[in-house]
């Protein structure tokens, strides 16, 4: 992902640059503030900007980043990005992002991987999810979560909210079992598709033990579906290793293994 | 028949059941049973995985022994929170034996009353107790301490769905 500007970034600004600092730690006056907005719009690199908005005054960095007449545009917001932290202590997270998102939709993946980053665990993630990735929600969210406690109940949010695509994608790309065994809710062939997804990336992920919590405790018939999804040896061996009371599901993979590309 | 446990609810129900049957001779034992329900699913499952192996040195030739033997064998794992619901049949009759169950349902209608010795703490102790049921029925369901009977589809509410 693009970063914004590191600070110590001297780009010159043709236009007339940002204020002149005001004194340490200004609460950002209404006139103050509109001088600021003033420049804000006018600048090109905004990034030094913002740092100096940080430091010294992080009421009017609100205003200019997320404000009803903040500038917007993926320049601006990827400055604000730099600066999430303060930006989360002058207004809530769930109301920073989606504005965000508002004034720059050209860049909302930048927007919700921070989001998603700095707060795996948030419900309003998923609706945000929804509103940058469309019909593939849940992927950046989940892929940014997979370390976080709370992934297994990220899953299960974006299962409520009927992001199956999405689901799909996180299991393949975190390896993890939870994206596969939440799609149990709402598809149960693309589960199992998702399961295998999972042990094509992490031949160790533990999909039968998260099937069984969910499904219940003979997911043979369940599992044995997910065996012709499999692509690699090292997959199939580690679904076996996981199957030794499964006979379906172990007989057919004694069965395809050894005719799978190591 | 079936021995069938009901799930808890939250985001893994059947973490750490465990389910299975086992015939000799005209005898057949059904069994249902939950190991470390409230643990993540990979523990739960591996301690599920260790009933599924001691269960499968069950033997005997009539229901009694069946009990005695699938007792022992779940005894012998020493978990102290197991909740188990045994199912056994031959010529003669049925019997239950269970443990770490509050309520137990026949096809729906409760089978004995909330202070009947049938109901118990988790865990399994030296001796079972058989219970001789005064009716008969195909799904047995056992519910666990400290959840509440979920009425409608057993095969959702015990984790026994068809694939489909």
């Amino acid at each position: 992902m693009k970063r914004p500007h590191p600070p110590d970034d001297d780009a010159t600004d043709p236009l007339p640059g940002p204020p002149a600092a005001p004194p340490a730690r200004s609460h950002g006056g209404r006139e103050e503030v509109e001088e600021i907005l003033r420049a804000a719009r006018a600048v090109v690199d905004p990034v030094p900007l913002y740092l100096m908005l940080a430091e010294k005054s992080p009421l009017a960095l609100a205003e200019v980043a997320c404000g009803a007449r903040a500038p917007g545009g993926p320049d601006h917001v990827r400055a604000a990005l730099g600066h999430a932290a303060a930006l989360e202590r002058q207004l809530t997270a769930r109301g920073v992002y989606p504005r965000l998102v508002e004034l720059a939709p050209e860049i909302g993946a930048e927007v919700l991987h921070v989001a998603a980053e700095r707060h795996p665990a948030a419900a309003w993630v998923v609706k945000l999810s929804r509103k940058v990735e469309g019909a593939g929600a849940g992927l950046i969210h989940l892929v940014a979560a997979a370390n976080h406690p709370g992934f297994a109940q990220a899953c299960v949010a974006h299962a409520e909210a009927g992001h199956a695509a999405g689901l799909f994608a996180a299991a393949g790309a975190t390896g993890r079992p939870e994206p596969a065994a939440a799609l149990l809710a709402l598809d149960v062939p693309l589960a199992a598709r998702a399961a295998a997804a999972a042990l094509g990336a992490s031949p160790a992920s533990a999909v039968v033990a998260h099937f069984s919590a969910v499904w219940g405790p003979e997911p043979d018939a369940l599992l044995v579906r997910l065996v012709p999804h499999l692509r690699t040896r090292a997959a199939a061996e580690g679904l076996l290793s996981q199957a030794r009371h499964l006979p379906h599901t172990a007989r057919l993979l004694r069965a395809v293994i050894p005719g799978m590309a190591g | 028949m079936r021995a069938l446990l009901q799930g808890s609810p939250g985001r893994s129900p059947f973490a750490g059941h465990f389910r299975g049957r086992v015939a000799e001779g005209g005898a057949e034992l059904a069994w249902a049973g939950r190991v470390k329900g409230s643990a993540a699913p990979e523990e739960a499952w591996a301690a599920a995985e260790a009933a599924r192996e001691a269960m499968t040195t069950v033997r005997g030739s009539d229901r009694f022994a069946l009990i005695d033997s699938a007792w022992a064998a779940l005894r012998n794992l020493n978990r102290p929170d197991i909740s188990l619901l045994l199912v056994a049949s031959d010529a003669e009759g049925l019997s239950l034996a269970a443990s770490g169950l509050g309520d137990l349902r026949l096809d729906g209608e409760p089978v004995a009353e909330p202070d009947h010795p049938l109901f118990d703490e988790p865990g399994v102790r030296e001796r079972p107790g058989y219970f001789h049921p005064p009716r008969v029925g195909n799904d047995w369901v056992g519910v666990p301490v400290g959840v509440k009977f979920a009425p409608g589809d057993v095969d959702l509410t015990c984790g026994a769905r068809n694939v489909p």
